[in-house]
């Protein structure tokens, strides 16, 4: 993978993170029109973001790309904290690291077919 | 943006019916997704906006699939934390590979087996987690 696709990946990953926080805004909202608009802007942010994605999965293996989008399981979370103060039992953390860990199986198995 | 207290009441343990809609969102997600690669790897470039639907109708029909695992998502994240709807949602990681091999576009081998058996043991641990 190049570094420049590799750059690309994370910022899919950000920003993917970034759309599923203002989708728990728009589930949280209290007016009609603020839930519209912010689940429009998270569709929005998901449509755009999706053409990285469609990209890295022209030029990479399904597994591979998944294996890096898996790292939105991380900053979702922390986003989540720092946006609504939700906390996380330590063992869905682990878990979290546990299904982190399969997914980059699933990737480097991909790595050697 | 004001974010208002969290009002709705948070569900320390994941209902039975919650477990069906995360099972149709990973199904309907995983076959999106697949679409996505598919139709990613034929993308034709075109200036004409029908010709662009036509040629790229798989690429359109993911886009579309995705709406309902995207409303299905926001419907949990009102009931449950987003990282333990992340958490469950993950098993779509052990979906698309396998959904990939049956329509013969990946390969299985050990590496991904026991990565597609980690994650599902992860996902089931995480459902029996109670909350605080």
């Amino acid at each position: 993978m190049t570094a420049i696709d590799f750059v690309l990946a994370l910022i899919d990953v950000i920003i993917t993170a970034g759309a599923n926080i203002v989708f728990k805004f728009a589930v949280n909202a209290n007016s009609k029109v603020m839930k519209l608009f912010l689940t429009l802007t998270g569709f929005g942010i998901y449509f755009l973001m999706s053409f990285i994605s469609v990209y890295l999965y022209s030029r990479y293996s399904l597994a591979l790309i998944q294996a890096l989008l898996t790292l939105t399981l991380i900053f979702t979370p922390f986003l989540a904290r720092l946006f609504f103060k939700e906390e996380l039992d330590k063992r869905i953390w682990i878990a979290i690291l546990f299904i982190v860990l399969g997914i980059s199986l699933i990737g480097f198995g991909q790595s050697q077919i | 943006m004001s974010v208002e207290p969290l009002q709705t009441k948070i569900l320390s343990s994941l209902q039975l019916k919650d477990a069906f809609i995360i099972l149709i969102t990973v199904s309907v997600a995983s076959i999106a997704n697949v679409l996505l690669k598919i139709g990613g790897s034929r993308f034709v470039q075109t200036f004409s906006p029908i010709d662009f639907l036509i040629q790229n109708r798989l690429i359109i029909l993911g886009y579309v699939l995705y709406l309902l695992p995207t409303l299905s998502t926001m419907y949990l994240y009102k009931k449950y934390k987003m990282g333990f709807v992340q958490a469950l949602l993950s098993v779509t990681y052990i979906s698309i590979p396998l959904l990939g091999w049956l329509i013969r576009i990946e390969q299985l081998n050990m590496y991904k087996i026991i990565g597609i058996l980690v994650i599902f043991f992860s996902v089931i641990y995480i459902s029996q987690i109670k909350q605080s």
